[in-house]
């Protein structure tokens, strides 16, 4: 080891290696009565009762499971019950939104993961200070040998009786294979152990920096680029657009929709009705179909008999009978007129009823007309 | 700066430290000499079989989900026949490393590893059928609960939901057990390390592991939370997975015992499972003297055990169809035995509750070539069962209008296949890329491992502190 490496490390402690596991047992007892206080053992392995040797009692570890259990149970279970009875309630069969023997499968399988996880993390780096790559046990020449089929006895240096000129002499032994001083690179203020060192600190931030840079950028510039496509998303042809081949192209100017003859007498009922004459049988059928359409168009206004007694009343202007003089006399083709283009507050029905049914329609009215103004011929 | 006061030139006084050092390199073997022909060979088959696997899901994820044989009235099938299978394979690995640690069964040690591993790799098999089923693999993350824009939530009290949460919690949890296992391992194949790369990849899997007893102390700690932890957890995965089938009111599926015939079938399959590739693997790697014919014994035993209890579910599935004298479960019996999938039913009677019988012999228990054939024999019989559990009760339900058969497409042989190939691709790529059995537990059972002496503390020595190198 050359003068400059010899600055740039210093000593942290000393090992002594056994053989076997019973001299490294007698050798901690020993290092304890000479009176070591920072030390420790090294194994391949864990050994049994070591512990005992070094006067330490069992790992607090199971606390730390155990809060970390409990505290998953409590949330789990309250984040399952905001979620079903709260945010989203779902009635499925009639089932209790909060149904705890439910929630039980899901509340056991987190607290499970968050316990499992919350344990090992903390063994690892709460515990044991772990990782940690430069430990000074991993420069000694024998860490190929412990952890295969040797044990050490570890003394930190920081240790009162701890003389590094000296101490090699006191940690031999007749069991002790070998005796070494265990070496470290000067802490400085770019490097500490832990993984919370300045380069890595500043190795995270120039990445979340970067991400977030690149992230804006893209966003930016290239636009969202959504991984997969929803339907609405998707390139489409609008129904009638203009000037498109494809797809539902729009009709030829003149084109008449079937059923819907264009009305010639829009704003003169009075000529509708002197022009425009019912063609319909009047046959079963042809009034049934009728009787339909007013039961659904006319009905819910005008009523049921056509006297003005519809169930809408409550809510809108009572709508007059259809049993006056006036409507009686009028022809077919004066009603026309008023089906198709609405009347005050009627609206009309051009769009929702076809030509043919509101003629229907009109039969059909003549139908109830007659019923509530029989003449006595009519009777058997 | 070292300084050797004592050679001893191979004068050991108490235990033999060239066994321990023997029982590392016999370990680490695999990972440091170029494979033979036949890992080649079985690296060649396995890993085609997993890419035609992985073609198919690709072609079904092109095509839809209409390229299977799946229709109405069986839309289960073989993607959950898969699925079921292989989380019951891995079943066997937890129950290895955690149940019999409990037990303190010290035979467990040799097999832990390979176990665990195995575990990880079925889940991770398994994991792919319910996300390819459901037809759009881009959405699973749907079956997550997260805040999202459309304002809704997972049903939690559906068995499906948590299947999610058992599957992923016991993945992660495997994964955990088996990385905390390996750590020590890690150490020493840092130190083993023949190269550069192979050193820095180890040393940083092993997070810098040195042996401290302080460490020691926490992580056999640890080693036992996850095995209590993972204990009743691998006796609720395969009772949640039965959820999905005994919430149902079909016939078959809607009834009580399948949670603990499911447990016992998925413990027995992985066995089954273990066996036939560590037969395999400690012959082609010499670990014969590791992997003991005492240890294949108790997994027979354990086969035995399994396989009786898988038997005693079917009886008692028959006998509660006769005792119901509800017509649709006798209906569903008879069919299942004698309708139009009875060599289904055949096969799995005779695969697993007849085979595992010659296991009653110590010298069939102890017959290379016997156990072989049975537990390739109690793999096809597990498959076959959830075939007949998901096939036959849904193919005809209550209503005979709805009755349907069920014939699977080459691409749904050709995804079961795939599923071997990728299972088989990631044990051969672990065998030469980890340590197969733990260095550290075997080292640990050895003679003369531990403390022999009875050694008496001076009472007033001032308390250790923490030796922080």
């Amino acid at each position: 080891m050359s003068e400059g490496e010899q600055e740039r490390f210093e000593i942290v402690g000393a090992i002594a290696v056994y053989g076997a596991p019973d001299e490294l047992a007698e050798g901690v007892v020993k290092a304890r009565e000479a009176g070591f206080t920072r030390l420790d053992a090294v194994s391949p392995y864990p050994l049994h009762g070591i512990d005992r040797l070094l006067g330490k009692g069992p790992s607090r570890l199971g606390y730390i499971a155990a809060a970390a259990g409990l505290t998953a149970t409590i949330l789990a279970k309250t984040a399952q019950w905001w979620v079903s009875a709260v945010d989203y309630p779902l009635n499925i069969g009639g089932n209790p939104l909060f149904a705890l023997p439910a929630f039980v499968p899901v509340t056991f399988e987190l607290m499970v993961l968050f316990a499992s996880l919350t344990t090992v993390i903390a063994m690892l780096a709460v515990f044991n200070g772990l990782p940690r790559y430069r430990s000074a046990l991993l420069r000694s020449t024998f860490i190929r040998q412990l952890t295969c089929n040797r044990y050490a006895l570890v003394v930190d240096a920081g240790d009162k009786r701890f003389r590094a000129d000296t101490i090699l002499e006191d940690l031999s032994g007749p069991d002790v294979e070998a005796v070494e001083l265990l070496r470290r690179e000067k802490p400085s203020l770019y490097y500490r152990e832990r993984i919370l060192s300045v380069p890595f600190l500043v190795l995270i931030l120039a990445v979340a920096i970067f991400s977030s840079t690149a992230t804006r950028l893209a966003f930016r510039y290239g636009g969202e680029l959504p991984l997969y496509n929803f339907m609405k998303h998707q390139t489409r042809l609008a129904a009638q657009a203009p000037g498109q081949s494809s797809a539902l192209i729009r009709p030829v100017e003149g084109t008449v929709a079937r059923g819907f003859l264009p009305y010639a007498y829009k704003g003169r009922p009075d000529e509708a009705g002197t022009n425009l004459v019912n063609t319909l049988p009047i046959t079963a059928a042809n009034l049934a179909r009728g009787r339909g359409r007013y039961t659904v168009f006319c009905q819910p206004c005008h009523g049921r008999l056509a006297d003005g007694r519809g169930t809408l009343t409550a809510a809108f202007p009572k709508a007059p009978t259809l049993h006056s003089k006036k409507v009686r006399e009028w022809s077919d083709g004066r009603i026309f007129a008023v089906l198709t283009e609405g009347q005050n507050l009627m609206p009309n029905w051009e769009a929702q009823v076809s030509r043919d049914d509101r003629w229907l329609t009109i039969h059909y009215l003549r139908v109830l007309q007659r019923s509530q103004h029989a003449p006595e011929q009519d009777l058997p | 700066m070292s300084q050797v006061i004592t050679d001893r030139g191979g004068e050991f006084k108490h235990f033999d430290q060239a066994t321990f050092a023997q029982v590392d390199d016999d370990i680490a073997a695999p990972m440091a000499y170029i494979p033979g022909r036949t890992w080649w060979i079985a690296l060649a088959v396995s890993s085609s079989l997993m890419l035609l696997g992985f073609s198919l899901m690709a072609y079904t994820v092109a095509n839809g989900v209409g390229v299977w044989g799946n229709n109405s009235p069986v839309f289960w099938a073989f993607p959950i026949v898969n699925f079921v299978f292989w989380i019951g394979i891995g079943h066997a690995g937890t129950l290895i490393s955690a149940i019999l640690f409990l037990f303190r069964q010290p035979w467990r040690n040799a097999i832990a590893r390979f176990a665990e591993a195995m575990t990880i790799f079925a889940v991770m098999t398994a994991a792919m059928f319910p996300v390819i089923h459901m037809g759009r693999p881009w959405l699973a993350h749907w079956v997550f609960p997260y805040p999202n824009d459309m304002s809704i939530w997972v049903n939690f009290r559906s068995p499906l939901v948590w299947d999610v949460f058992a599957i992923s919690t016991y993945f992660t949890v495997s994964l955990l057990f088996w990385y905390v296992g390996l750590i020590p391992d890690l150490a020493a194949m840092r130190e083993r390390a023949a190269t550069k790369v192979h050193r820095v990849i180890y040393s940083v899997l092993s997070c810098g592991w040195t042996g401290l007893s302080r460490h020691w102390r926490h992580y056999e700690r640890t080693y036992l939370i996850l095995a209590g932890l993972s204990t009743p957890l691998v006796v609720s995965v395969h009772t949640i997975v039965s959820f999905d089938f005994a919430t149902s009111v079909i016939p078959g599926w809607h009834t009580t015992i399948l949670p603990p015939y499911f447990v016992a079938g998925a413990v027995f399959s992985g066995f089954a499972m273990v066996l036939t590739v560590l037969i395999v693997v400690r012959r082609l790697f010499h670990l014969e003297h590791i992997v003991t014919m005492r240890h294949l014994d108790h997994m027979n035993k354990v086969v035995l055990a399994t396989g009786l209890m898988v038997g005693y579910a079917y009886g008692v599935e028959i006998f509660t169809a006769w005792y119901s004298q509800e017509e649709a479960e006798i209906f569903m019996i008879i069919n299942r035995m004698t309708g139009p999938y009875w060599w289904a039913f055949a096969l799995m009677f005779s695969c697993n509750v007849l085979a595992p019988q010659v296991h009653w012999s110590a010298r069939a228990r102890r017959s290379i070539p016997i156990m072989f054939a049975v537990s390739i024999l109690v793999n096809i019989g597990m498959w076959f069962e959830r075939f007949v559990i998901i096939v036959t009760s849904l193919h005809r339900d209550y209503l005979p209008g709805s009755w349907g058969m069920y014939k699977p497409t080459l691409v749904d042989l050709g995804i079961l296949a795939g599923s071997f190939g990728l299972f088989f691709t990631l044990v051969l790529l672990f065998v030469r890329s980890l340590p197969v059995i733990s260095m550290t537990e075997i080292k640990a059972g050895l003679p003369g491992a531990q403390i022999s002496k009875q050694l008496r503390v001076p009472a007033k020595l001032p308390a250790v502190e923490e030796a922080n190198v």
